[in-house]
């Protein structure tokens, strides 16, 4: 019956705000931006320390008492190779932002770092500190905190995969049936709409951003609308036929392949470019990041007004567009991190990606400021006019420009695949009451409607609409992080204790028995 | 032994040696000179264009090239040539021969010659001459020649004290300097003007003549700006100046260093015309492309490289600006070009022409536009309302509406029954809409057409088609002062605007005179409209959260201009006027705004919404800690759909 009302309710709700922002689209950015805006400029205290808070309760599981618990049963092995688990956490959760803001964000923060003069050398060390904030720690760790607090329910406790699980299951006795289920219902109609507009959304960027790709290495017409509908079509049967074949083979096989082309053109750039510069960028920045953590991650700029509008347009723009991404990539996390324990899974979503992300910023926007710094110049200007087109000017600086180009299109391409495929995906697991393995039609009918609600934004041009309703959903889940965190953490207390425990126990008559032995030995 | 480790072993062996070798070879390289060619250039245009050419015939052949153009000074250059820190620049050989303390030469091919052998000890290399001679000139404005009676340099000498205009350059080269000329002509030196040619320094040398601050300036042969000025050339009847053709002039070492190196140079063995690099500089000084760009195109078109060869990486990526069909580059439009190129030296400015120039930046075509004022307008209900989402970014100039009648033709423009408007959506289109509109004359027929070309208006006015042509252009517009010095047409006055309710409606009209005199046969002042010419871009207002950040970017098309940059474009668009207020303007030009005292106490819903999130935390952190009711637990309710967990024990 719960399941029943989710579908109902999100499917109505879908369908109106589709319709509406096709109907009107001024209107609804107007109010999704007005909720956004007005949630950064009264509550940008509220979102700067929820988002470092998962910072601090990622290092607290990772250390904690609770480290060593597993997410699944005692016996349970890990599903998925550490490559391949790696591989997908990116095409999940980053894809083609990574390939794009490469060298558009540190190029940006070099020209108008907040509070200095750009174009300096210390400019370009903020900028790199900067991006590092922006696409590091807190991002890895939201997203961290959202799939955990799943995956702990799912795997070890057989609960189903649903937003609402951790507060049904240790939250009903304190706040009572009623109030648990407008709760729950909440939650997860909230967590759909969030996927499925976040997903059309970002899938009309990603159209849009391969047709510059293609307009820019076959010479297409880089504004038309009809070779944006076949980019569509191709993508849709690319990703239906990826999402039938399951978790286990068709978003693995793409999500692997994406992470060699990646890595490909990582390493071309690396050594191809300015070797030794982007290699003391990469441990200088380390260093900078690190050392200015602590302050970055409070900094609100309070004092002036202008540079607060810098805060909310960059660092909690970035950070609630995590959040905004937390119930997907979350779900998907959870899913594919079944018996890791909880030491294992925060080294691996939070610290592994960061620290490859940080590398790669210091290759891509090293090599663009190195451009800037050192080479001719003339790169900044093309960023700050057009971030796509910006990488295909990028890699005209490089030896094999045209084999770039395809293979960074190619890679976008896969990486839309690869999203449209683990956002129908977990959509159909919240629809079919958290099943692990939904079942083909259900992932069709998502897929076919989040095409049609892309279809629909490209062709009322409403692209902006799709981005403003991408980043909304943010506000509200952040309220339900809570909830849900609050529900983990009481179920870590009052199931886990014991077996902390008895760990413990273990431990010390282990202790205790070695030195008796000792003893014995001595005597 | 598993086979495959026999055969990584095999294959270990020779690609150790390979890894080896590599990293000796790099060793070796490093001992050696710089593994890329400097080619290095002037600071003038001329010379970086033959400089750039130079550099990619070299890639061309496969060579690493790293640019220093400009690199600097005439004598500067020449130093860091000998000093070997670069390898190859264009130099003149009339100027190869003053380096050396030697006479002028007349004779090209005999100078070459000279400074082959001469060089030859300095272990440089004369390279082949590019086709042309680039001599120093002496110009005067052609009225000021005329009225004076100069033709020739010696005539100077009955004006008294020279004064001039020169580049830095020019001042301090001892015997083909400003100095030698004076002391062979017999001059007597007056006020010098020196201009700096790593600023802008041609413009303003032309400028300053042009404004009447001296009379005399000092140019090249090959400067634009003697055709476009239409400036007087003065005789060199001493023959003092030198001949100077140009040649690539490089290190013995870096010829031996890179041994396809001459091959490079020698394809350009007079293959560069005067008419031709006359033709190259206005494209880079007039139009504002870049260097690479048009040196691309050239050798393109030469045949010498494949165009498709690669622009991108070099700078060569463009800019469009978008003008109006009738906007000329000698105009204001010029200006705005102009500004662009300063603003963005590394790229290559394109112009492209719309009816409405404003369409083709909210399409995403072009990053600038030059539009007046009424372009941010849609017209509705009979008034204008702000609707473009783009915003001015600095003041270009201002158009007045001209508009024209045969001489036997309508005494007002409500006598006028079909009125020509040139191209459809245009500048002049809109605005006689507005006019009409305006002034609440009815029933005039708007004849536009599919191009604004004025002159096919006029023909169609001289064979009746239509009474009269309106047209919005700056005062004193070339193509209307052309049509207006046939005699056959005068200017009608737009009277009673203030009148009525217009100037409200159409915030953006402003009434104005065009001066007496200012076209041919004109003899009183004509009442008129205008509207301000600005330099638009895509707007940063209307983006979703705030201004900046990852949330203004991402739809390709329109990203906003970064606030530092417009300022730099308003600033090099040199007008001390403001944009008018009823065009939208970039946050960046706004007044910053001193807000005074803010109060102490927060409006309601900021103390609301607070409030309700405090208590919203405060209540998590309640639930964290709360302890569960027993008597709950016991029996989970019936649509709990989760298996309980078992108990640990």
């Amino acid at each position: 019956m719960a399941k029943n009302a989710v579908l109902i309710v999100s499917v109505a709700l879908s369908a109106i705000i589709g319709i509406w922002s096709v109907v009107a689209p001024d209107q609804v950015t107007g109010a999704a931006v007005a909720l956004t805006s007005g949630a950064l400029n009264y509550l940008d205290w509220m979102f700067m320390l929820t988002c470092t808070m998962f910072v601090l309760l990622s290092v607290y599981l990772a250390v904690g008492p609770y480290a060593d618990i597993k997410l699944g049963h005692d016996d349970d092995e890990p599903e998925f190779s550490t490559g391949s688990w790696i591989a997908m956490l990116f095409a999940g959760g980053m894809g083609s932002g990574l390939l794009f803001w490469g060298v558009a964000e540190p190029m940006y923060h070099f020209y108008a770092p907040p509070g200095e003069e750009g174009l300096t050398t210390q400019a370009a060390r903020t900028a790199f500190a900067i991006t590092n904030l922006h696409w590091g720690f807190h991002a890895w760790a939201i997203y961290g905190g959202c799939a955990l607090v799943i995956a702990y329910f799912v795997f070890r406790k057989d609960a189903p995969s649903m937003v609402s699980t951790p507060i049904e299951y240790s939250l009903r006795p304190l706040l009572g049936d009623r109030v648990t289920r407008w709760v729950s219902m909440a939650a997860d109609v909230v967590a759909v709409m969030a996927v499925v507009f976040g997903l059309a959304g970002s899938l009309g960027m990603g159209t849009i951003m391969v047709r510059s790709g293609l307009a820019e290495v076959f010479g297409t017409d880089p504004n038309s609308l009809a070779v944006a509908i076949g980019i569509l079509i191709v993508m849709t049967v690319a990703f239906l036929l990826s999402a039938c074949t399951g978790v286990d083979k068709g978003i693995k096989i793409l999500s692997n392949i994406n992470m060699v082309i990646a890595i490909v053109i990582m390493l071309v750039v690396l050594f191809a470019g300015p070797t030794t510069f982007i290699l003391n960028a990469f441990v200088n920045s380390f260093g900078d990041y690190l050392s200015q953590f602590v302050y970055m991650s409070f900094r609100i700029f309070s004092y002036d007004d202008s540079l607060r509008g810098w805060t909310h347009g960059w660092t909690l723009t970035y950070l609630i567009w995590w959040i905004a991404w937390g119930p997907f990539v979350g779900i998907f996390i959870a899913r594919i991190s079944r018996g890791r324990t909880i030491r294992e899974f925060v080294l691996g979503v939070v610290v592994a990606p960061t620290v490859f992300s940080m590398l790669w910023f210091a290759v891509f926007g090293g090599a663009g400021i190195y451009i800037e710094m050192f080479g001719g110049g003339g790169l900044a200007e093309i960023v700050f006019e057009d971030v796509s087109a910006a990488l295909y000017a990028f890699f005209g600086y490089l030896p094999g420009t045209g084999v770039l180009n395809i293979l960074a299109v190619i890679l976008v391409f896969i990486f839309l695949v690869t999203s449209a495929d683990s956002g129908t995906f977990v959509v159909s697991m919240m629809t079919t009451n958290g099943n692990l393995n939904p079942d083909v039609r259900t992932k069709l009918i998502w897929g076919i409607l989040m095409s049609a609600i892309t279809f629909g934004v490209l062709v009322s041009g409403s692209v902006s609409v799709a981005k403003a309703m991408a980043i909304t959903g943010a506000v509200p889940f952040t309220f339900i992080v809570f909830v849900q965190l609050v529900g983990f953490f009481r179920a870590l207390r009052a199931d886990e204790s014991a077996e902390v425990r008895d760990l413990r126990l273990a431990r010390r008559m282990a202790r205790a028995q070695e030195s008796a032995d000792l003893k014995t030995l001595a005597e | 032994m598993k086979p495959t480790t026999g055969f990584s072993t095999a294959l270990r062996r020779p690609l150790a040696a390979a890894l080896l070798a590599v990293v000796a070879l790099g060793l070796a390289a490093c001992e050696e000179e710089p593994p890329e060619l400097r080619v290095a250039g002037k600071n003038f245009t001329e010379n970086m264009l033959l400089a750039e050419m130079l550099a990619q015939l070299a890639e061309r052949e496969g060579i690493t090239v790293q640019r220093a153009i400009p690199y600097g000074r005439s004598a500067e250059v020449f130093e860091a040539l000998k000093q070997g820190r670069v390898d190859i620049y264009p130099e003149y050989n009339g100027t190869g021969l003053v380096y050396l303390g030697q006479p002028a030469m007349a004779d090209g091919r005999a100078a070459l010659a000279r400074v082959r052998e001469l060089y030859a000890a300095l272990d440089l290399t004369w390279g082949e001459p590019l086709g042309f001679s680039n001599d120093y000139v002496l110009v005067m404005r052609p009225e000021d020649a005329q009225a004076l009676g100069i033709r020739k340099i010696s005539d100077l000498a009955g004006l008294g004290p020279l004064e001039i205009a020169t580049d830095t350059d020019f001042l301090e080269r001892p015997l083909d300097g400003l100095g030698a000329m004076i002391r062979r002509y017999g001059l007597t030196e007056g006020r010098v003007l020196p201009y700096d040619l790593d600023d802008g320094g041609k413009d303003k040398i032309v400028q300053s003549l042009l404004d009447g601050e001296v009379k005399v300036a000092e140019l090249f042969r090959t400067d634009s700006q003697i055709a476009a000025f239409n400036l007087a050339v003065l005789e060199d009847d001493l023959e003092f100046f030198p001949v100077y053709e140009p040649s690539p002039l490089v290190r013995d070492d870096a010829l031996a260093r890179f041994p396809r190196l001459s091959g490079a140079m020698t394809l350009l063995k007079d293959r560069v015309s005067a008419d031709d690099m006359r033709g190259l500089i206005a494209q880079v000084e007039q139009e504002g492309r870049s260097v690479p760009a048009v040196v691309l195109s050239f050798l393109a078109d030469t045949g010498l490289v494949d165009e498709t060869a690669g622009a991108a990486g070099s700078g060569a990526e463009t800019l469009t600006v978008a003008l109006g069909g009738l906007d000329a580059l000698s105009g204001p439009a010029g200006r705005a070009v102009r500004a662009a190129k300063a603003v963005f030296p590394k790229r290559s400015i394109e112009v492209a022409r719309a009816a409405n120039p404003l369409d083709l930046v909210t399409s995403g075509e072009a990053r600038l536009a030059v539009v007046g004022t009424e372009s941010f307008y849609a017209l509705a209900d009979g008034a204008a309302v702000l609707s473009s989402p783009a915003e001015a970014l600095g003041v270009v100039g201002y158009r007045l509406a001209h508009v024209m009648v045969r001489d036997s033709g309508a005494v007002s423009l409500a006598e006028v029954e079909r009125l020509g408007v040139g191209e459809a959506g245009s500048a002049s289109d809109l605005i006689a809409r507005n006019v009409l509109a305006g002034l609440g004359i009815g029933g005039v027929q708007l004849i536009s057409g599919e191009s604004g070309d004025l002159k096919a208006q006029v023909e169609a006015m001289s064979k009746g088609l239509v009474d009269a042509v309106f047209v919005m252009a700056p005062l004193g517009d070339g193509a209307v002062l052309d049509i207006m010095e046939t005699g056959r047409y005068r200017l009608l006055s737009v009277e009673g605007w203030s009148a009525g309710s217009a100037p409200i409606r159409f915030s953006f009209l402003r009434a104005a005179k065009v001066p007496a005199g200012t076209y041919p046969g004109q003899a009183g002042a004509v009442e008129t409209l205008g509207t301000q010419m600005v330099l638009a871009g895509p707007s940063s207002q209307r983006e979703a959260f705030g201004a900046q950040g990852p949330g203004t970017t991402g739809t390709a098309a329109t990203q906003p201009i970064p606030a530092d940059t417009i300022r730099k474009l308003a600033a090099a668009l040199g007008s001390t006027e403001v944009v008018d207020p009823a065009a939208p303007v970039a946050a960046a030009l706004r007044p910053a705004l001193e807000e005074g005292p803010q109060p102490l106490v927060a409006d309601l819903p900021t103390s609301l919404i607070n409030l309700l999130t405090t208590a919203f935390l405060a209540w998590m952190i309640y639930l964290l800690f709360a302890r569960a009711p027993k008597a709950r637990r016991k029996e989970p309710p019936a649509d709990l759909h989760i298996t309980p967990a078992k108990s640990s024990d």
